[in-house]
């Protein structure tokens, strides 16, 4: 083993290397120290997870919010992956804010620490780079939305803004470009550029130590590196508490480009948000603006303040740019309390109806999986969904509201009950009453006139038609004797396809009646010259016209809880 | 702080030197299990698991008037393919060689080479099933006639309906003298 080592040694010198990582902690172990490891093990979390995440990620329009939805509810802890991933992010601003701070105030970037002050706030905007690159890609309703608000206002930079735009977002609208291009910024552009700049970072920071020292030096093995890793178990434990206290990543429902929905920032983007919002006609200035004057006051830092540490111009410094920083999370906190739920009931039912549809697209996805065209074609996967929307279009405008000109078509149709109904009162409102030949026509078929059980028969009679199996079959005879003896067989056949002054009755409630219906209505051995309805057996495809017999024969015998239930 | 950092034996910081020694090795397995067992979970999802699933309904591959002696390649097309995340339409699965010998039985084959999964050819001139890639010969009823084949071609299961054939698609593990579905 030692051979093994020693011929290791020879060839990489990994133990000058190793030795590096224990050279003494300048001024001693120290609790601050330890946000740098809490930040290198955020960055290898983002690694891990991003990586992750990439076994199952596919950008492209079409399986973007598909493969994502099946991460967060098909792979196992997909959803707790996604959710430190995500809010790993979050992690990551809070410490290396605390750092940023800490450093400020012990004038951490004074000469000769510059270069390290300076590729830290590089660093940082390179997160920022993460989090915008990042949300698209899940391509649900909120990436989609917040993106195309923050590339709206890239546009708008003077100069190259628009022409960088379409480059970074491959053409002048969202499309498949955009999500290959966001992916390979957001997993190999910008990670390649951090590794770069930790490097740099780490390197400018161990010549000098990142903060001025304040103790005697002394060695980082075992007292600073515990340190490190307990407090890098406890960042970690917070950030997978707080990422399943708060449900994990969320995904909304696919992108909808039609859809109405209110973009908020993420947290950390909130106060230049609340800035814009009341810049008036400056917003597009303030939404460049502030973020380059935030980091140009920053950077300027070294620059002004050179003296020595806890002079006056670092006092004026800090206690202004302490001063403005505490405005910003102050208009940051009020925005954000201005969406709080119950400030406001129209933003809340618009959020309702986009958690409904997050809910509603996922559950169908976790079902029937995404059809080919993309993330919005999974609300095509519904039960019935082709012949609800054909209802819509088709059917609706005569058979269902106060203005039909038709019959109620729906609940219980071809039930005793409902035929029962018809018989007694053929031109009640809910049957013919609305339909303007039939109600009146000087032949339309009067109310049954006929004592209880004979009205009993006949119902049974037209029940047992649609091949009901649990027709009592004693009735079912008297009502043919009735039918046939009596006033119906003046105007109704009951077999085959005999004409007649009013429809043939032959499997009256069956699915072959309700498609020959909808096919011809105005058929000789239907309503022939009574008929009011449109033949749709050349508007629609056959598979169409199944579908809608379907959904109407199911809609017999279903509930409006049924109905509702599809909708959820 | 540095004060503990003494090296002389039994001063009272080697105790404390050890003990932060060992508690820093036992939180960071802790910090690496906690990563690494969701880890390997999230990555292993699909071994053994189901990802593509085609309807399990036979398909119609071709008429039975169609058919001849010699073996016809047939694309076998499912109405629904579920692979993870996406459901698609009229996906190919595989091909089938089919025929219809003069006695009228209809023999279907798996055009997939039970040697290393290449798709099987089929050369009119000697009237032998050839697989392009490593060079398995089989005669015209699938039986193995040379090469690194361990068996004869994969029977498809097939019913006929009317005048229509219907296939169910299998998918055999490639290699080995039996034949399992992969």
């Amino acid at each position: 083993m030692g051979k093994l080592l020693d011929w290791l040694d020879v060839r990489v010198g990994y133990r000058d290397a190793a030795a590096s990582w224990r050279a003494p902690v300048a001024g001693g172990p120290s609790l601050l120290h330890t946000l740098t490891s809490a930040m290198a093990l955020l960055l290898i979390v983002q690694a891990v997870t991003g990586a992750l995440l990439a076994l199952y990620y596919s950008p492209s329009t079409g399986a973007a919010w598909a493969s994502v939805a099946y991460i967060e509810d098909q792979v196992p802890f997909g959803s707790l992956v996604r959710g430190v991933h995500r809010w790993g992010m979050s992690a990551i601003v809070v410490v290396a804010g605390a750092h940023l701070v800490l450093t400020a105030v012990r004038g951490g970037y004074r000469q000769p620490r510059e270069l390290t002050w300076w590729i830290g706030l590089a660093l940082l905007a390179v997160m920022m780079g993460y989090s915008v690159t990042g949300f698209l890609l899940r391509w649900d309703q909120y990436g989609y939305w917040a993106t195309k608000v923050e590339l709206g206002y890239a546009t708008d930079a003077p100069g190259l803004g628009r022409q960088l735009t379409q480059g970074v977002q491959g053409g002048n609208q969202f499309g498949n470009l955009t999500l290959t291009r966001f992916y390979a910024l957001h997993a190999i552009v910008l990670p390649a550029l951090t590794l770069g700049l930790v490097a740099a970072w780490r390197r400018a920071a161990r010549a000098h130590g990142p903060l001025p020292a304040r103790g005697t030096d002394a060695p980082a093995w075992p007292h600073q590196t515990f340190r490190n890793v307990v407090v890098a178990a406890l960042v970690l434990a917070a950030l997978v508490a707080w990422s399943i206290h708060a449900g994990g990543a969320g995904l909304d429902g696919p992108a909808d480009p039609t859809g109405l929905y209110d973009a908020r920032p993420q947290w950390y983007f909130r106060p230049l948000y609340a800035l814009v919002n009341v810049a008036g006609s400056l917003r597009t200035v303030v939404a460049l603006g502030l973020p380059l004057l935030i980091v140009g006051l920053l950077a300027a830092l070294p620059l002004v303040d050179r003296r020595r540490p806890r002079g006056t111009v670092h006092a004026v410094a800090m206690v202004g740019l302490g001063g403005f920083f505490l405005a910003l999370a102050t208009l940051g906190y009020s925005s954000a309390r201005q969406d709080r739920r119950g400030a406001d009931a129209a933003l809340d039912r618009r959020r309702d109806a986009i958690a409904h549809d997050a809910r509603r697209a996922r559950a169908l996805a976790k079902r029937n999986g995404v059809p080919a065209p993309g993330g919005l074609a999974v609300y095509t996967t519904a039960p019935f969904y082709e012949a609800r929307r054909l209802w819509t279009r088709e059917c609706a405008s005569c058979h269902a509201g106060d203005d039909r000109k038709a019959p109620v078509l729906g609940f219980g149709n071809a039930s005793r009950a409902h035929t029962r109904s018809l018989l007694l009162n053929p031109l009640a409102p809910e049957h013919f009453g609305k339909s303007p030949k039939i109600a009146n026509d000087e032949n339309t078929m009067p109310a049954v006139d006929l004592p209880v059980d004979e009205v009993d028969a006949l119902v049974e009679l037209l029940y047992a038609e649609s091949g009901a199996k649990d027709a009592d079959a004693a009735k079912v005879a008297r009502g043919q004797t009735l039918f046939d003896d009596g006033t119906c067989s003046d105007c109704h056949e009951r077999v085959g396809t005999e004409p007649s002054t009013g429809p043939n009755l032959a499997g009256y409630g069956s699915r072959a009646y309700l498609e020959g219906m909808i096919r011809d209505p105005g058929a000789s051995h239907r309503f022939g010259a009574m008929n009011d309805m449109p033949r749709f057996a050349d508007e629609l495809s056959p598979a169409q016209l199944t579908s809608l017999t379907d959904y109407l024969m199911w809609l017999r015998t279903a509930a409006p809880a049924d109905v509702a239930a599809l909708d959820q | 702080m540095a004060t503990d950092d003494s090296d002389a034996p039994a001063s009272p910081g080697v105790g404390r030197r050890e003990f932060l020694k060992l508690a820093t090795g036992v939180v960071g397995c802790g910090v690496g299990a906690v990563i690494l067992v969701p880890a390997a979970r999230f990555i292993a999802h699909p071994v053994g698991a189901q990802i593509v699933t085609a309807a399990s309904a036979p398909i119609d591959a071709i008429a039975v008037a169609d058919l001849g002696a010699a073996p016809v390649r047939v694309p076998l097309v499912a109405h629904t393919v579920r692979d993870a995340w996406a459901t698609t339409n009229d996906v190919a699965l595989g091909a089938a060689w089919i025929r219809r010998g003069k006695d009228g039985t209809i023999a279907v084959l798996s055009s997939v080479c039970p040697h290393k999964g290449c798709a099987i050819g089929y050369a009119a001139q000697t009237g032998r099933f050839e697989c392009p890639c490593h060079g398995a010969t089989f005669d015209v009823d699938g039986q193995r006639l040379s090469g690194p084949a361990e068996r004869g071609l994969d029977p498809l299961p097939f019913s006929v309906e009317g005048d229509r054939v219907m296939v169910t698609w299998v998918q055999y593990d490639n290699g080995g003298a039996d034949r399992k579905p992969a």
